[in-house]
């Protein structure tokens, strides 16, 4: 175990996702434009970008598997690397609805972010290369930027960039998670 | 490697579509809706596209630099390890300048046909950001394990280019560092040599910490020097820019002034103005005429430059644009204060009065507009506008002289706003 907890990096790791988020909920108000493809840019909270950055060393833990030694273990590893990425998304979840009730609602935005995000790693390791799969969750951000017609739809953006409380997007980031978890747990072949 | 592979196994070339693409629709969106006919900003708009070569250009120096690692290529090569490098970047190189290219070629339809050419010294500074943030890239590429490096990349091209410019946390200067944000200078200004010189010394540190990490065989040392190099440069540009506002524009001097001997007036023009000679300067002379009839006291010359000649009027004019219109925009824009109190207390700010007196500018000057401007304002300045219309010329001036040094102050409307006072029933 407590070699896993060191070769998983969980104890940095879940300091730089608390930092990210205390960075995150610091600047809720912040936005910075991004250009879209459509024309007009978007004005995305920085927030957003706390949460993706703050899953940098969890997917990087992640990524240091599937060493000779791991592959041949008997201990639940696999089990273990799925607890960290679901106890990691509840936590987010937790934090988000606390910060929400405490008047953040970006807090929301923010742990749909970590949940989507870690399923979209997943998801990208069982079929890129790992180094290409830690590009994952802020690709992903950026993609949901530059896709968003702000002219269209000033309000609110898709997926990632809409409304705290969309129930779809939750639905979307919470099936993505499951998925990475089924990528996961099925020993998907994965790519070095 | 082959070329081939070379090329089709490197990040930038995927990433290129979506680079131009975004160069084009940033350039649609504000690019090619500012002044036109100068070519400084057209060089300084068209250079904020490095934000996104500079982002390509980082992403795929990381790559080629973790490639690099993790074959150990370096380590075995008998050839110039600076060769190897160059021969990797090339594609990005390519995919950066190809980004550049495109946004200097859609904006220089701006330009073109106007007196002297691009600003090569703006050009000269965006491909040092750009080669400094390759250089980064390289830094990152070669001392991060390759999970890592292409995140932490990605991330801090973000905020050396995104956040810097838009959180709170970051002074108004800082977006200066990064060479992506030079100003949008109108005919009369020119970007400010310190946010050009931060950018350099900035960018020059980036590289010289890629350097480091290619050429020192120590991880160790090559981290320690990288990390050195780029905090002694982004400080000292630091340094250089903390002066500056968020507007990066310094006056243009040089201007050449004509006297227009029957009318008593100096004009002078900046070489983009004068195709618009014939129609300009008597625009400016019968405005000039019109205000100083209102008994408003203009210096005789009227100046296209901001500070030069010494005394003389300067007058925002736009080249290629409707004299008319340029020129009566350009009169009540400096007879308006130019500068109005950040924030005033409630009931504590003279709003009646300053739509009131922007209003006579506009009516006086025949702006575009000015009409729908009048119907837009509120009952107590509309009434205190006809009022003043119906006034002699000279009293109409002697009003605006009583009232412009209020609205740049925090205080409430005067009474001196009702023009009744001025009426020549009342004199009498």
């Amino acid at each position: 175990m407590r070699w896993w907890l060191r070769a998983r990096l969980v104890l940095p790791g879940l300091v730089l996702l608390a930092a990210a988020w205390a960075a995150g909920l610091a600047s809720a108000d912040q936005l910075f434009a991004f250009p879209t493809v459509f024309g007009p840019r978007a004005h995305v909270p920085v927030a957003l970008l706390a949460a993706t950055a703050g899953l940098l060393l969890t997917t990087y833990g992640l990524d240091r598997s599937r060493t000779p030694v791991e592959l041949t273990a008997n201990r639940p590893v696999l089990l273990w690397d799925a607890a960290l990425v679901a106890g990691t998304a509840l936590a987010a979840v937790t934090a988000g609805l606390t910060a929400c009730f405490s008047g953040i609602p970006e807090g929301l935005m923010m742990a749909r972010t970590t949940v989507a995000g870690l399923g979209v790693y997943l998801v990208a390791r069982a079929v890129v290369r790992t180094d290409l799969a830690g590009l994952a969750p802020m690709g992903m951000l950026t993609a949901n930027i530059v896709l968003w017609d702000v002219q269209a739809f000033p309000v609110a953006g898709p997926w990632l960039l809409a409304a705290p409380g969309s129930a779809v997007s939750w639905w979307v980031s919470v099936l993505v998670l499951v998925l990475g978890l089924g990528c996961l747990l099925s020993r998907f072949p994965t790519r070095n | 490697m082959t070329t081939k592979k070379r090329w089709l196994t490197s990040l930038s070339l995927w990433l290129a579509v979506p680079m131009v693409v975004l160069i084009v629709s940033v350039n649609l969106e504000d690019g090619l809706s500012s002044t036109r006919g100068y070519w400084m900003t057209a060089t300084t708009k068209a250079s904020e596209a490095v934000v996104f070569t500079g982002m390509v250009a980082a992403l795929g120096a990381t790559w080629e630099a973790s490639r690099l690692r993790r074959a150990d290529l370096l380590a075995i090569t008998a050839r110039s390890r600076l060769l190897v490098v160059a021969e990797a970047l090339a594609p990005t190189v390519v995919v950066a300048l190809l980004g550049t290219l495109v946004s200097y070629a859609m904006l220089a339809t701006l330009a073109l046909g106007a007196p002297g050419g691009p600003a090569w010294h703006v050009i000269g500074v965006n491909l040092a950001a750009l080669a400094g943030i390759t250089g980064w890239g390289l830094f990152l590429g070669f001392l991060l394990p390759p999970a890592l490096s292409l995140t932490i990349c990605l991330a801090g091209t973000y905020i050396w280019y995104f956040v810097t410019a838009a959180h709170y946390q970051f002074p108004l200067w800082a977006r200066f560092l990064s060479g992506g944000f030079l100003g949008d200078p109108g005919v009369w200004g020119v970007p400010d040599p310190r946010a050009l010189l931060a950018a350099l010394v900035s960018a020059s540190g980036l590289l010289v910490a890629g350097l480091c990490a290619l050429l020192l065989r120590d991880r160790g040392h090559a981290l320690v020097a990288g990390v050195l190099m780029v905090l002694l440069a982004v400080g000292s540009g630091c340094l250089i820019v903390r002066p500056l506002d968020y507007h990066p524009v310094v006056a243009r001097t040089g201007i050449a002034c004509d006297r227009i001997i029957e009318d008593e007036i100096t004009v002078c023009l900046w070489p983009e103005l004068e195709p618009d000679r014939e129609a300009l300067v008597p625009e400016i002379v019968r405005q000039h005429q019109a205000f100083t009839a209102r008994g408003i006291d203009l210096p005789s010359t009227v100046s296209a430059a901001q500070e030069e000649p010494e005394g003389s009027l300067w007058l925002p004019m736009f080249p290629r644009a409707d004299a008319r219109s340029t020129v009566a925009a350009g009169f009540v824009h400096v007879l308006m204060p130019q500068e109005l109190p950040e924030s005033c207390p409630n009931e504590k700010f003279p709003q009646h009065t300053m739509d009131a007196v922007l209003a006579w500018l506009r009516t006086t000057a025949e702006t575009e507009g000015h009409e729908e401007y009048r119907a837009s304002i509120s009952a107590r300045s509309a009434r205190a506008l006809d009022a003043v219309l119906e006034l002699p010329p000279e009293a109409q001036g002697e009003w605006y002289a009583i009232n412009r040094p209020v609205l740049g102050t925090c205080s409430p409307d005067p009474d001196t706003l009702d023009p009744r006072h001025l009426a020549p029933e009342a004199d009498s």
